[in-house]
């Protein structure tokens, strides 16, 4: 077996710490993480301005209307916690079927949850129109004497948003505790040294702590599949539980948990090649790692391809002429680019994951999973857009484009994730070395 | 913290020999700490149980509970609105703030009980007195016992794998 056909390293445990702590510890960052750093700095201001200048003028600013309500706002809340969701459903999915190539990957791809999870939320809430007002969703005692609208979508989102974000945060931080405590043992300077050491919490690695974290950890992880799955449910109940034709299917739920699935996935193939550049770890994330998460999404793709089809199925089947309206719409009306380009991000060019080659090879492999999630995005848009501006009502009929503040936003959001990742790079271990070591002595002890 | 004798190997096949043959020979109150987790170890070491998953279950089911109860209250005493013909009790409609709920509470009782278990935080422990047990998190096992009752050190000495012996906590 070649090293890069190679799931674990052949690495002395010693060696593996030193990869990943010292990019932390050891080495100063170089120029391209600056000039990265600068970039995605530049676009976190430009989504600052964005939001003030939303907060300041309203929702007007806007590319929405009476028929296009949601627009982009809510296109990027669902594209951004459709990433979110995979990290968590990939730790915890990988971690209860034992799978041993996941201990490479889990950590940056948790971070990468926490991430897209807090963005996505921003997006409901300064959709809101006055977003200081967002905490009236939260049931507290009042002088008004509300309460939340228990039936409403927009409730369910919040509850089901935060207690993710809470949730994964926790699931994060409890797998990173023996890693800041490999840091806080291996800093030399002071700052780095009190810094590690309170967020190790005095970690000793004892067998007490470990058996009581690991009974701590499975069981996060075995909550944490339900848990991701309703969060993504809710999204898609967001549309199946209102009225226009193409959004009021029972398909949405379970259409929409794959999807995130895929989207997340295909983001995880990104930030692994990053990784493993801007690391040096070929020998952690291997060719080995692309090949199998290119069958993952292979499969995804597939399954996603089966839900496009059975929705065209149904409109037919049917016999309503406004479902058979939004599919023909999507499919040859204004909006037929996109209609097609996410057909081709999501259905068509996956396809070369088939070929084993294609799923190995970096610049083949990268440039799929970017178009899948292109493809996605152009997914949500088409399914926020279109329906409600060719509902049941010809008078409600209408258009959407979006504006400069639509796609500001949306620019600053990408600027953001990037820049949490930058400085993400730099603060913690990108590779959960204590698990990675655990595999790796399990199978030299084999 | 009494003092402790920290036995130091370089491998877990000889630490868990060690704490077997160790344990045989009837040296109690041993414990160990590793860079990772050591399944083997743990029936040899046999801590206590912690019952986290059971506070876990707990914390679930009464966050759950008490969000069902707080909709139902609210929207059917307290606050009750007719939204086309649907039942006030739209228990279904419930059931979403009820699962995330509980899952949120299982995983924050959970936690606490986890920090609890572990005796966390503790930034301050007789076992960071020496640079030696640095290598606690990085590739050093070290088996811990109570110097009070322990094997003489020429006993010790003769165990497979031991790199060295360390002293903490006089």
């Amino acid at each position: 077996m070649t090293a890069t056909d190679a799931i674990l390293p052949d690495r002395a445990p010693g060696r593996l710490t030193a990869d990943v702590a010292d990019p932390i510890l050891a080495r100063r960052a170089g120029r391209i993480w600056w000039a990265c750093l600068a970039l995605f700095l530049a676009l976190t201001v430009l989504m600052v301005v964005s939001l003030t200048v939303l907060a300041v003028s309203g929702v007007g600013i806007w590319g929405i209307n009476t028929s296009a309500v949601w627009g982009f706002a809510i296109v990027n809340y669902v594209w951004w916690i459709g990433i979110g969701n995979a990290g968590t459903l990939i730790s915890a999915m990988l971690l209860l079927t034992r799978q041993r190539w996941r201990t490479s990957i889990n950590r940056f791809a948790e971070a990468m949850t926490l991430f897209a999870a807090c963005i996505a939320g921003l997006f409901p809430i300064f959709h809101l129109g006055r977003p200081w007002l967002f905490y009236w969703l939260v049931p507290y005692p009042n002088t008004m004497g509300l309460v939340p609208q228990w039936r409403s979508p927009l409730v369910w989102d919040l509850f089901a948003i935060a207690s993710y974000i809470l949730f994964s945060l926790m699931f994060w931080y409890t797998g990173a505790i023996p890693d800041f405590a490999t840091l806080r043992d291996r800093a030399r300077g002071r700052l780095t040294r009190a810094a590690c050491g309170i967020l190790a919490l005095g970690w000793r690695g004892s067998a007490r702590h470990w058996q009581v974290w690991q009974g701590y950890y499975g069981a996060m992880a075995a909550m944490g599949v339900p848990l991701v799955i309703s969060v993504h449910s809710v999204v898609g109940m967001d549309y199946s539980a209102g009225l226009a034709p193409g959004w009021n299917e029972t398909i949405f739920p379970p259409y929409f948990v794959v999807g995130a699935m895929f989207s997340g996935f295909a983001m995880v193939v990104v930030l692994a090649a990053i990784f493993r550049r801007a690391l040096g770890v070929p020998h952690m994330i291997t060719d080995r790692h692309f090949d199998i998460i290119g069958k993952v999404l292979l499969a995804g793709s597939l399954v996603m391809t089966v839900s496009y089809a059975t929705e065209w199925f149904y409109a037919w089947y049917s016999g309503e002429p406004a479902e058979q309206r939004i599919v023909a719409v999507q499919l040859w009306g204004d909006y037929w680019p996109l209609y097609w380009g996410m057909l081709a991000g999501n259905c068509i060019l996956p396809q070369l994951y088939w070929v084993p080659w294609c799923r190995r090879t970096l610049w083949v492999t990268v440039p799929v999973a970017i178009a899948i999630n292109i493809g996605m995005w152009l997914e949500r848009v088409v399914i926020t857009v279109v329906p409600p501006t060719r509902g049941y009502l010809p008078s409600q009929w209408g258009s959407y484009w979006p504006t400069f503040w639509d796609w500001a936003l949306f620019a600053g959001t990408l600027g953001f994730f990037g820049l949490l990742f930058t400085l993400f790079l730099r603060v913690i271990p990108a590779v959960s070395m204590h698990e990675l070591k655990e595999q790796v002595d399990e199978e030299v002890r084999a | 913290m009494t003092a402790r004798l920290l036995l130091v190997f370089t491998d877990t096949a000889s630490l868990v020999d060690a704490a077997r043959t160790l344990r045989t020979e009837g040296v109690d109150g041993m414990d160990a700490h590793t860079p990772w987790r050591v399944a083997d170890l743990e029936p040899v070491l046999e801590p206590p149980a912690h019952g986290v998953r059971r506070t876990m279950l707990i914390a679930g089911l009464a966050a759950a509970a008490g969000v069902f109860l707080l909709q139902t209250w609210s929207a059917v005493w307290f606050y009750p609105l007719n939204v086309g013909g649907r039942p006030l009790f739209s228990w279904p409609a419930f059931g979403f703030a009820t699962f995330e709920t509980g899952i949120l509470g299982a995983a924050a009782g959970g936690f606490v009980a986890m920090i609890r278990a572990c005796g966390l935080p503790r930034l301050h422990d007789p076992f960071f007195d020496t640079a030696e047990t640095e290598g606690a998190s990085d590739d050093r096992f070290f088996l811990s016992l109570p110097r009070e009752g322990a094997p003489d050190r020429l006993r010790l000495s003769r165990l497979d794998g031991l790199a060295r012996i360390v002293e903490v906590g006089r």
